[in-house]
């Protein structure tokens, strides 16, 4: 069951990712509680879809389903998901173990914890590019120096003998960036990638990210907490609370006309921070829920300044405000 | 050391997975099979006079290096005393002088491995060389020297197995304490203008008490194999109290006759040391960082 | 607290004629490192002459990238870490040499906040616990008065009745970093060293405590030492800012010109990598290359010259000084009345190269 509206995108546009009323469950079968509760989003090639949300809104936890990633105690359940306009059974690992790191790949946001640190970077290399693309030795080690060289690694063969620790974060972040764009894959979830860089250093990475984008044409799932940097870089943003999507809107409607009352919180806290003649900041109040014991209605209705009493009736569902703006909130248009 | 000033990395809202509120986890089986072991082993180590059915002493030349039989559960040693009785009696020196010898590894190993760790520098490198100089020599010769310089006698067994445990004990506080002394809650308390001792006991010493309680158990096992054969070796107890280690020691040379009197101690402590690992390892379980220290609540 | 060393509505100024709260000129802090394969220890530079000043009752921002120095400037001020040379005045005590006595007034007159407030909390101790710590240890109030006290402080910074018997990781972590600050003000401090306070914090908890921090300042008239690396929230807070890189400032100025219209060309590529959340401004191709070099090897000349897009021959073999501009900063850089003045998104940058 699709949204009412597909977001605007570029006609022929291929679809590279399509996941429907995703869940990811804590817990035993019964008596466990949904930390990702039903999102469906859909990632077109050449595209960038940001998903935004704050710590336990589920975000990352949703870019790990996609790759049957989950930590272990937890269970994925999807209604469909599509990878490269291939079908899967279901989001068993099994299942998609045959598509993780060849149709979809992933970037996590702490290379120094994601890397093998006792393994050099060429061997790491060898492992990914012989398994994925049954390469030989000597034809992977050659496929690695032009893979550095494309995400601007200077001295590559230098490069491949070191081992994680021998480098600098920025470096490494590169690096799995080139592993994970390796065998040229339709999706790449990037999972806050440059959270743990300077911001001089998250400027550089994403313009790598955006330039192997244009090379390589593979939908990105940018999974971030900072609007700042989701603002340069998305084509579509959905913003996450408590385990769904709350609003999903092209880039510059998002920005320029939030319609769910947590992201125009969101988005006038972040506004403040950045201008120096405020006096008060506007924050939200209270903090973000616990999955485990949600109220009835909307997630957000106990923080939220436009709160009636319908809202704490049924969970809204999204629904068009714009073209490929849709919104979940029972007030909005109120 | 690196230069490292704190990495000032934007590492803000790092998206922290949910993870289950663990409240008293359940006993796991390791647990439950050691503890409840060696509970029982210290029952009977502590009821010996009431459960055994003889007394450890009672000689009974008639009936010598005799089989197991309903008078006589696990049979007889070579003077005719009852096997099982002298376990039980037995079990004492090896439970006391096993876990004497551990406490004191413990404290002095807190004692070097706290302010080593904490301080580091000087104070560390004169505490590391102390510890090389144990480490260096066999632990036998150890325990032989400790004879030879206090005679024998369960305490002098006690401070042999201590001395050669404090290595292990020190190594493992000193590495937390320096860890510890590096975090910045010990940072806040210095900014605070907390003396050395104070942060060391308050910041320092409370983060190396689950890890010590684990090592406890690790090397419960190891002190009451040493306790054991320094008996065995004459070093310990005196003839005629029982000790595990004597028994073994003295059942040796009636090997021919009877099996006896030299498998049940060795089978005894063979249980006693595998309750011990098996404990150890269930406490290890629970203590490791990836199941429940670093839960957070949202 | 029942008398309030309030200043009312005072701007963020010195009172007329008062001496700078704290003073710091020439700090230097070497580490030693070891390095692979070598015998001897390498001496790392991680502070390299860097003067600064903090007046009273205002909030002065420091930042630049990890590895500039500027959390070990912080600690190293508060003498949490040795330094090697120059001096620190706080409150008219020299500090470096301080012995037992003085030191004690800047243990009470000074205190840290951190970047990972779980971190910073001693996970075994109550909240109680560890806000009162520094009221034992100063030997502040009395036992019975004591617990008063912190119930006073949870509640200045926001905590609910009860919060003090709950342990740290029950908490959010907004909640945690406001028993940090409380623990920091138990003292009565002049100073509070602020080390990335609101950096490991959601965005919506990052107002509140930014929020929070500021009405502490009108309430105690405590001044901050900001260490950020977030240009945003240094400028929304600082009135004067700081740049650090590689250990040294390279510029220094009322937060307003200084994010404006950066000079240094380190700080106009800090601010053109700053992201704005606002895609109608297209985010420029990142203006600075590379990465800080190593502490250890710090090139000669210009210590920036290596990722400067407007390095030269001159740049290459002379230190420049920081050098007062007319608008009251400092900059140290050779080029700085010959380049553009960058416009705050760095726009006019992008020819540079």
């Amino acid at each position: 069951m699709r949204a009412v509206t597909e977001p605007a995108t570029p006609v022929g546009a291929a679809t590279a990712l399509a996941v429907e009323r995703l869940r990811v469950t804590l817990g035993p079968r019964t008596g466990g509680h949904d930390l990702v509760r039903g999102v469906s989003l859909t990632v077109h090639r050449h595209r960038t879809v940001a998903l935004v949300g704050e710590s336990g809104s589920g975000k990352t936890l949703t870019g790990l389903a996609l790759l049957g990633l989950t930590p272990p105690g937890t269970s994925v359940a999807a209604g469909r998901l599509q990878i490269g306009g291939e079908e899967l059974a279901s989001c068993s690992d099994a299942d998609l173990a045959r598509f993780r790191g060849r149709r979809i790949a992933m970037v996590f946001q702490n290379p120094m914890v994601a890397m093998n640190p006792v393994l050099t970077i060429g061997q790491q290399f060898l492992q990914v590019l012989r398994h994925n693309l049954a390469l030989s030795r000597p034809a992977a080690r050659a496929r690695a120096r032009d893979l550095l060289g494309a995400v601007g690694v200077a001295d590559a063969p230098r490069r491949l003998d070191q081992y994680p620790f021998e480098m600098s974060g920025g470096m490494l972040q590169r690096i799995m960036l080139a592993l994970a764009l390796s065998a040229e894959p339709d999706v790449l979830v990037a999972d806050e990638p440059t959270t743990a860089l300077d911001t001089t250093l998250q400027a550089q990475v994403m313009a790598l990210l955006a330039e192997r984008q244009a090379q390589l044409g593979m939908g990105v799932l940018l999974v971030s907490h900072d609007l700042g940097l989701v603002a340069g870089m998305a084509d579509e943003v959905d913003v996450m609370y408590a385990g769904r999507i709350v609003e999903r809107a092209p880039t510059a409607d998002l920005f320029s006309a939030p319609a769910h009352p947590y992201t125009q919180a969101l988005l006038r806290t972040v506004r403040d921070i950045a201008s120096p003649t405020t006096t008060v900041l506007s924050a939200i109040p209270g903090a973000p829920p616990q999955l485990a014991t949600l109220p009835a209605g909307c997630s957000f209705a106990p923080r939220c300044p436009l709160a009636a009493p319908e809202c704490t009736v049924a969970l809204p569902e999204l629904r068009a405000v714009a073209a490929g703006h849709e919104v979940a909130c029972v007030r909005v248009g109120q | 050391m690196t230069a490292s000033p704190v990495t000032a990395a934007p590492v803000a809202v790092r998206a922290t997975l949910p993870r289950v509120r663990a409240g008293v986890r359940r006993l796991s089986w390791r647990e439950l099979v050691g503890g409840g072991g060696l509970v029982a082993f210290v029952l009977a180590a502590v009821l010996a006079g009431v459960v055994s059915p003889w007394s450890p002493d009672a000689l009974a030349i008639g009936s010598r290096l005799q089989g197991p039989s309903t008078a006589h559960l696990l049979g007889t040693d070579q003077l005719g005393r009852d096997l099982l009785s002298r376990i039980l009696y037995g079990l004492r020196p090896s439970l006391e002088s096993g876990f004497a010898a551990i406490a004191l590894a413990a404290v002095v190993g807190v004692l070097l491995g706290l302010p080593s760790g904490y301080f580091g520098s000087v104070i560390d490198s004169i505490v590391t060389r102390i510890l090389d100089l144990l480490v260096a020599w066999p632990a036998v010769f150890l325990a032989l020297a400790v004879v030879l310089l206090l005679g024998t006698g369960e305490l002098q067994v006690i401070i042999a197995i201590g001395l050669a445990e404090v290595p292990v004990f020190s190594r493992l506080v000193r590495s937390i304490a320096l860890l510890a002394a590096r975090s910045d809650h010990v940072v806040a308390a210095k900014a605070a203008g907390a003396s050395a001792p104070r942060i060391m006991v308050r910041h320092v010493l409370p983060f190396v008490v689950a890890p010590l309680v684990v090592q406890f158990a690790i090397a419960a096992p190891q002190a009451l194999v040493a306790e054991a054969s320094l008996n065995y070796l004459g070093l310990g107890t005196h003839p005629p109290a029982p000790s595990l280690g004597a028994m073994v020691s003295e059942g040796q040379a009636f090997l021919a006759y009877a099996a006896g009197p030299i498998v049940f101690p060795i089978a005894v402590i063979v249980v006693l040391v595998v309750c011990l690992t098996l404990l150890a390892d269930g406490l290890q379980d629970r203590l490791d960082p990836h199941r429940g220290a670093e839960r957070r609540r949202p | 607290m029942s008398a309030p060393r309030a200043v009312p509505g005072a701007p963020p100024g010195a009172p007329p004629g008062a001496s700078p709260l704290v003073e710091v000129s020439d700090l230097v802090v070497n580490y030693r490192v070891r390095v692979r394969g070598a015998r001897s220890h390498a001496v790392v530079r991680a502070v390299d002459g860097v003067s600064l000043t903090v007046g009273r009752g205002v909030t002065v921002g420091l930042v630049g990238e990890s590895g500039s120095g500027k959390s070990t400037l912080g600690r190293a001020l508060l003498r949490l870490t040795p330094a090697a040379g120059g001096a620190v005045t706080f409150e008219g005590h020299e500090v470096l040499s301080a012995g037992r006595g003085s030191l004690r007034v800047l243990r009470q007159r000074a205190q840290l906040v951190f970047q990972n407030p779980i971190g910073s909390l001693n996970g075994r101790m109550r909240v109680g616990s560890i806000v009162r710590e520094p009221l034992d240890i100063q030997r502040i109030g009395d036992r019975a008065s004591r617990p008063q006290r912190v119930r006073e402080l949870l509640d200045q910074v926001g905590l609910p009745a009860g919060a003090e018997h709950r342990y740290p990781h029950e908490l959010s972590g907004g909640q945690q970093q406001r028993v940090a600050l409380a623990r920091a003000l138990a003292p009565a401090p002049s100073l509070i060293v602020c080390d990335e306070p609101v950096a490991a914090l959601d965005v919506s908890v990052q107002a509140q405590v930014l929020e929070l921090l500021k009405e502490v300042q009108r309430a105690t008239g405590v001044s901050y030492l900001f260490i950020a690396h977030d240009l945003n929230v240094v400028r929304h807070l600082a009135r004067e800012t700081y740049v650090m890189y590689l250990g040294a400032v390279v510029e220094r100025g009322a937060s307003s010109s200084l994010f404006e219209r950066p000079r240094h060309p380190y700080t106009q590529g800090l601010v053109a990598a700053t992201p704005v959340a606002d895609p109608a401004r297209s985010s420029p191709p990142p203006l600075l290359r590379g990465e800080i070099p190593s502490p250890m090897d710090v090139p000669a000349g210009c210590r920036f010259h290596t990722r400067c897009p407007f390095a030269r021959d001159r740049c290459r073999t002379e230190v420049p000084v920081l050098a007062p501009t007319p608008d009251g900063g400092a900059v140290a850089c050779h080029l700085w009345e010959e380049l553009p003045r960058a416009a705050a998104s760095g726009g006019t940058l992008l020819s540079g190269r």
